[in-house]
């Protein structure tokens, strides 16, 4: 919901001290004129004194606020105590470190800039659909002092991912969440996930794991990273092309580059993320697919989730075969080195957008359901061969494929977290359906598949099968009981079955074929 | 915050909010707006915790004394909390226990959990020893001896008291109370609305609060000599 002029429901924070790097009156003008319902003030010593920072918290009615600042706050403690003073919500506050930008562009350049990413905060913001209790544990300050263990000063505290029950599928077998988490944080219990704090890194790998987005971690749902992109890409400014620079929330790689004097394009626009391990194939081809000109990961510079840097550079090495496979230069997606001049080097050029211009943006596709539709959105976008099917070992999607053998028992559907493969009870048929922009590889149905080499699971893209929707794997006659009427089993299942009793068992054989489950106690004697 | 003042502080939020769920009679409500009225005048420290907003409010509630009427509130906390038709029972056997039978087990593994600290069970009690409020006073009371072990600078008896909250909490309150508080929440009643929101924030926090505290008297931080749990908790 947007506020009006009149009564803004997000308000942004300029600290005065920015005015050296930036043009603080033209960047207040415009973010007030661009942006309804947003309401800018430029703050004296906002980041240098906390009474002034308590101070314009008191002036200012909106609920939401985004912070223009010289410098990320260090006492991040303190600073949200007084956000709680003043009754706002910490989570519900975004800090923009206008003061890199000052460092890393020059003059209208960097004014430039700020708007967008002033914009892209606000979008993320509105996005924001409050937070939970449970999503923020306490945590050890930094640093404590032997005088401090008998005192406790202050807390600080980290946001944790909560799992809203509602969306979960965790009743019906679905483990990928707990699979995902790189420290086995999270725990499948009587049907319900729930997540282990103690172990909880906050790299938001939980968030993209989830098909049904039911991992909910504030600052860094599909929603509000969908609403940043897409604010990014389409806010009016003189920076085109642009490209979208993903960073974890905490890597000192970008600071590193602007204190060593060095730059690299303004048209690089900052998206920050928990951990850039979370970042799955279609957050990183959506923003293509919303005409940016590229997309670059800088790696992760904490331990925390550096194990898994390998996964990220598969989910890279996927989308840049995507690219090539579509015909477009790989370069549009990048994994950035570590090293600050290489780093900087590497963002030295951004390639032309496939089309001249922003488009409307689809922020949409930043949801878990929407994979697909951003691989066919890219695929008409870049006129990519109908038929491209891409075979690699990080494709988020898979084929799955049974042969002659399948009895349409079901067993691989009800192993199947995300429904892809489902067993449909048509009139006097039965129908092992399978829908390809559903299947996430996760590989759970093959070893539940009681006949052997019949269900083959392929980690491929297929492009031609996603666009074609659900398609039937194996069809089969169902009979009907002799007694009641109702559906007995699958044809094929039966004749497997009767293979299997063999001579010995044909009366019992006789009758499981000819009466249902319930009928079989009372059926009439055999002849 | 010490850590004198911060178990002080967690023994009356635990006391407060036990007396939230219990009759609202006039003389519960003038000491639970006085308790609330001495508590408001921490403010300042408790901005530090996250729970801070859900806590401003049910002091603000609780402060203005008997208000609505007591009658009011009494008819309220009845269909609420203690009728025959009550719309949320504040019992852990409701929330955690399958089998009715189950539930004098449960009711006599509460009461061995209380006397093992020297609290013994008053048969006459009208409420069980399963009931909300009496799960919230013993983590009060819990907390009271953690505050008054930190007082004396006992390291290890604080670290035992924490050792028991961390227990309780995972076996007993705190595997149920967040339901329950967010039922009281959805009944749309707002004097208990405002109660379930402070007692479901609260016992999330403090979850991981006493697991944070545990670790800080853990033998890695050289106050405690040995592991608290292997340190003869019964």
């Amino acid at each position: 919901m947007r506020g009006t002029a009149g009564h803004p429901d997000v308000a942004v924070l300029l600290c005065a001290d920015l005015g050296r790097r930036v043009e603080l009156s033209a960047l207040r003008g415009w973010l007030q004129q661009a942006l309804p319902g947003v309401a800018a003030h430029v703050v004296p010593s906002l980041c240098a004194q906390r009474a002034e920072f308590a101070r314009a918290l008191r002036g200012v009615p909106a609920s939401r606020l985004v912070l223009g600042v010289c410098a990320a706050p260090s006492e991040g403690a303190y600073f949200q105590a007084r956000l709680r003073r003043a009754d706002r919500d910490p989570l519900a506050v975004e800090v923009v470190d206008l003061g890199r930008i000052g460092r890393l562009h020059a003059g209208p350049v960097a004014t430039e800039t700020a708007k967008v990413l002033l914009a892209g905060a606000v979008a993320k913001l509105r996005a924001f659909s409050g937070a939970r209790p449970e999503q923020l544990k306490p945590v050890r300050p930094a640093a404590v002092s032997r005088r401090a263990m008998l005192t406790w000063s202050v807390f600080e505290y980290q946001v944790v991912p909560s799992v809203d029950a509602g969306r979960c599928r965790a009743d019906r077998g679905c483990r990928l969440c707990v699979d995902g988490c790189p420290r086995r944080a999270m725990e499948a219990d009587n049907g319900a996930i729930t997540v282990r704090k103690s172990d909880c890194i906050s790299c938001g790998v939980c968030v993209t794991a989830c098909p049904y987005d039911a991992v909910a971690f504030p600052g860094a749902t599909a929603a509000q990273v969908g609403a940043q992109i897409a604010a990014l890409l389409s806010a009016p400014a003189s920076l085109w092309p642009r490209g979208i620079l993903f960073t974890c929330r905490h890597s000192p790689a970008l600071d590193a580059v602007a204190s060593r004097g060095l730059t690299y394009p303004p048209n690089w626009l900052l998206a920050e993320v928990p951990c850039v391990a979370m970042i799955p194939p279609a957050w990183m081809l959506a923003p293509l697919a919303m005409n940016a000109a590229a997309v670059a990961l800088v790696p992760c510079g904490d331990d925390g989730a550096r194990g898994e840097m390998e996964a990220v550079r598969g989910r890279v090495e996927y989308c840049r075969e995507v690219l090539r496979r579509c015909g477009e230069g790989d370069d549009r997606i990048r994994l950035l080195p570590e090293e600050t001049h290489a780093l900087a080097d590497a963002l030295r050029d951004i390639p032309a957008p496939a089309r001249e211009g922003p488009e409307p943006a689809a922020e949409a596709l930043f949801a878990a359901a929407a994979a697909s539709q951003v691989l066919l959105q890219l695929a008409g976008r870049y006129g990519a061969p109908g038929a491209a099917a891409i075979a690699h070992p990080s494709s988020p999607f898979g084929v799955v494929d049974v042969g002659e053998a399948c009895t349409v028992c079901g067993a691989c559907a009800d192993a199947c977290p995300t429904d892809a493969l489902r067993v449909v009870q048509e009139a006097t048929e039965s129908v092992l359906a399978f829908t390809p922009s559903a299947c996430v590889a996760c590989g759970r149905c093959v070893p539940r598949c009681p006949e052997p080499h019949t269900l083959r699971l392929r980690q491929v893209t297929d492009l031609r099968r996603l666009a074609a929707g659900p398609v039937d794997l194996r069809r089969t006659r169902t009979p009907r009981c002799e007694a009641c009427g109702a559906p007995i089993a699958p044809e094929a299942m039966l004749r497997r079955v009767t293979a299997i009793l063999g001579r010995d068992g044909a009366a019992a054989a006789a009758v499981i074929t000819r009466y249902c489950a319930s009928c079989r106690g009372t059926a009439p004697p055999m002849s | 915050m010490s850590r004198r003042a911060l178990a002080g502080f967690r023994r009356d939020a635990y006391a407060m909010l036990a007396g939230a769920l219990l009759d609202p009679d006039e003389a519960r409500l003038a000491h639970l707006a006085f308790q609330a009225r001495r508590l408001q005048r921490l403010s300042n420290r408790l901005s530090g915790l996250a729970i801070y907003r859900q806590w401003s409010a049910l002091l603000r509630v609780l402060s203005a004394g008997p208000r609505p009427p007591s009658d009011a509130l009494r008819a309220e906390f009845t269909d609420l909390l203690a009728g025959p038709a009550a719309s949320c029972i504040p019992c852990e056997s409701h929330y955690l226990l399958a089998e009715r039978h189950e539930v004098p087990l449960l009711n006599a593994a509460l009461e061995r959990e209380y006397a093992a600290v020297g609290l013994a069970w008053n048969p006459k009690a009208a409420d069980a020893p399963d009931h909300l409020a009496v799960e919230l006073e013993y983590m009060a009371f819990l907390c009271g001896r953690e505050a008054h072990a930190w007082e004396r600078r006992r390291v290890e008896d604080a670290g035992l008291a924490l050792v028991r909250q961390q227990r309780f909490m995972r076996q007993h309150v705190g595997r149920w109370a967040p339901t329950f508080a967010r039922e009281l929440m959805a009944t749309g009643s707002r004097v208990y609305a405002v109660v379930g929101e402070a007692l479901e924030a609260f016992i999330h926090h403090d979850r991981d609060l006493i697991d944070l505290l545990l670790q800080s008297v853990s033998p890695a931080s050289g106050v405690l000599r040995q592991p608290a749990a292997t340190q003869g908790v019964p």
